[in-house]
């Protein structure tokens, strides 16, 4: 199928808009030296800078997004997807419909007030997306979601989800004020703000020679206090920072996640949409996705909840950046199966036979937290001439429980058609790999493996950066190979009946 | 692309045999590198010499400052460098002995690494494309090196190093013969 074979009616530019979002990007990533150059020129010790730079640089900036908007032209046509833009070196690019893995729109602030959305289209590649359509109408773009998905439906393996013209929406998981806000308080970003507010503390105390002895000080100058209550006052100063980081982690977490929604439509397709500013919605063919991720950190955990990502093929980056694979921010953990159960129809969760790896990784994780520990002591002894060894025999009697919590936590299960492992001490992964989507295993032992005749065994998918796929470590060696033989086995008879390879 | 393609046949695979050259005695499905490999590690590791003496003995210039070293500097230099190439020397041939992979009827494995052991299987379907690359050391020795690339992988999953260009190419077409459509 050409290009030359799509006729001129076909092909679509996109919105005007395009000039004025590409002049935004260009100059967002510019932001900061625009703004040093004219906070110089304002405070008027910095160097001067000519306007004329200003002026070729907006002149450019204009040009370029121009160019953009004049060159960039795209078609559906008999199930492909056809791309052309550029003016020197000119690109055409097409991509089969039933090839495309997931179609990620996003809306800014600017964006839903002007009504233009920013279109993603991925295919299995591992970098980037391979079609942006930025901006594009609201209704140019839902004509080309349209027109995309109804090939897909129709290439898909299920004849009779072709014929149903508008598939219902059923709602899979909805989001309440509730399940955000316990989502924000349990969400780690607390640390981050923490970790941010104690670095700020330092660098501003650096410079203006205040400390915690200094505040002491003056809180004890300051009121004529005790020592002791200076103390209590500036911890009550500490429980309130953190108290504010985690405030505003919430505030953050329930503005970027607002109203998520995750339906299934009827054609084998979900649909998942959130933000309360920036707004997102995606398309992922049921069928695409490559595993299910099951995450929650001991808080979750503990109350109950796990967070559940979808990794379809695709770049890590981009979804990231898109906010993640996510399909679940927060699933009540006794509807964890059911909800797998929508994925993958053969899977009981629930009754998974759970296999631990050899008792061996006990050990090696004891080894690896109490080197790391006696390296620290060791050199902060070496540096600091006092300190404090007595914390030492307690801290490796943390390694130690900390060693067993791990070996606890790894676990692997074949149930059925699906590979299931599981790990983390703090932060609990499941992962649900259907064996028919496995892309390659490995097994790889370092000499301290192979000495205690045990090794890791890794199992890949299309999912591209972390989310790849398992690591499962310490297996016994033997049932590692088993396992690896097995699984590669599984995985090329399924592969045979799956043309495109993902 | 728009018209139905034919019903998916039982796919024929092209025959193994003629990729064999002498592989590791112990298996005969195995297959191990070209013996020519070793010399282009060892090159390689010749030409990176000189960096790893001036690095040692800038380091030993550097400590002198400080302390009172027992040795001139360059002596530092010339030790750790001959230590390196005895080291890279020896590694070059465990490494080859450790190479090799098999081309069985569904599946690609590979085994590799002196230390770190890792064992690969890549079923023939899910390979997307394969390269085949030579780089001019390779060429002096005619190696070329078969790159495997499945979906959603950012780099090859594996590179198979050290084979003859025909080798090469046949493993190439073994392994694209597969997905190829009449």
């Amino acid at each position: 199928m050409s290009e030359r074979a799509v006729p001129p009616e076909a092909w679509h530019r996109l919105h005007p808009l395009t000039v004025l979002a590409e002049l935004l990007r260009l100059f967002g990533q510019f932001a900061y030296v625009l703004v040093a150059i004219v906070a110089a020129r304002f405070l008027g010790g910095g160097e001067r800078f000519d306007d004329l730079y200003f002026a070729a640089l907006g002149g450019v900036g204009v040009l370029v997004a121009l160019l953009r908007y004049f060159t960039l032209r795209y078609a559906v046509w008999e199930g492909t997807l056809y791309l052309r833009r550029g003016v020197v070196f000119r690109q055409a690019r097409t991509i089969p419909v039933d090839r495309i893995q997931n179609i990620d729109l996003k809306q800014s602030l600017l964006g839903r007030l002007t009504g233009v959305v920013d279109v993603k289209i991925e295919t299995a590649s591992g970098s980037g997306s391979e079609a942006e359509l930025s901006v594009l109408s609201r209704a140019a773009a839902e004509r080309l979601k349209a027109a995309l998905a109804s090939r897909q439906a129709a290439t898909a393996a299920e004849p009779q989800a072709a014929a149903a013209p508008a598939a219902p929406r059923v709602p899979l998981w909805q989001a309440t004020l509730g399940d955000l806000l316990l989502l924000g308080a349990t969400q780690n970003r607390a640390g981050a703000i923490l970790g941010g507010l104690a670095s700020l503390y330092f660098v501003v105390g650096g410079y203006s020679g205040v400390n915690a002895r200094a505040g002491v000080d003056a809180a004890r100058a300051l009121g004529g206090l005790g020592a002791w209550a200076a103390a209590a006052a500036a911890l009550l100063a500490l429980a309130l920072l953190v108290a504010g980081g985690w405030i505003l982690s919430i505030l953050f977490t329930v503005v970027k996640y607002a109203g998520f929604t995750l339906a299934e439509a009827g054609d084998g397709r979900l649909l998942r949409s959130y933000g309360l500013i920036t707004r997102y919605e995606s398309v992922i063919p049921l069928r695409r996705v490559q595993a299910l991720r099951l995450v929650a950190n001991w808080p979750r955990r503990a109350l109950g909840y796990w967070t559940v990502f979808a990794e379809t093929a695709g770049s890590f980056v981009d979804k990231e950046a898109g906010g993640a694979s996510i399909v679940v921010p927060l699933l009540d953990a006794r509807e964890r199966a059911a909800f797998a159960r929508h994925f993958f129809p053969g899977l009981d969760l629930d009754a998974a036979a759970w296999q631990p790896v050899s008792r061996h990784a006990i050990r090696r994780g004891f080894l690896r937290a109490a080197r790391l520990i006696l390296l620290v002591f060791l050199l902060a002894g070496i540096s600091f001439g006092r300190w404090p060894w007595w914390i030492l025999p307690p801290l490796l009697v943390l390694a130690a429980l900390w060693a067993w919590l791990r070996w606890r936590a790894l676990r692997w299960a074949r149930a059925g058609e699906f590979w299931l492992a599981s790990g983390g001490v703090w932060r609990r992964t499941v992962w649900i790999v259907p064996e028919a989507k496995i892309q390659w295993v490995a097994v790889e032992a370092s000499p301290f493996q192979r000495r205690l005749a045990i090794a890791t065994l890794e199992v890949a998918t299309a999912g591209a950066g972390p989310a790849r796929g398992t690591e499962v470590v310490d297996l016994p060696a033997a049932t590692a190979r088993a396992l690896a033989a097995a699984l590669a086995a599984r995985a090329a008879a399924a592969g045979a009946l799956q043309p495109d390879g993902v | 692309m728009d018209e139905p393609l034919p019903p998916a046949e039982p796919p024929r695979l092209p025959d193994a045999a003629p990729l064999l050259p002498a592989g590791p005695p112990d298996s005969p499905c195995w297959l191990g590198l070209h013996p020519g490999i070793r010399s282009v590690w060892r090159i390689g590791s010749l030409i990176a010499t000189p960096i790893v003496a001036i690095v040692a003995a800038t380091l030993a210039r550097a400590l002198q400052e400080g302390f009172a070293l027992p040795f001139p500097w360059w002596l530092a230099g010339v030790v750790v460098a001959s230590l390196w190439l005895a080291w890279s020397w020896w590694l070059a041939g465990r490494r080859f002995a450790a190479w090799r992979y098999a081309l069985a009827p569904d599946e690609l494995s590979v085994e590799h690494g002196v230390f770190w052991r890792l064992a690969r299987t890549v079923p023939r379907v899910r390979i997307q494309h394969v390269d085949v690359h030579s780089g001019p050391l390779d060429r002096a020795y005619g190696l070329a090196q078969v790159s495997i690339y499945t979906a959603g992988s950012e780099g090859a999953v594996e590179s198979i190093p050290g084979l003859a260009p025909e080798t090469a190419e046949a493993l190439r077409d073994a392994l694209l013969g597969l997905r190829s459509r009449p």
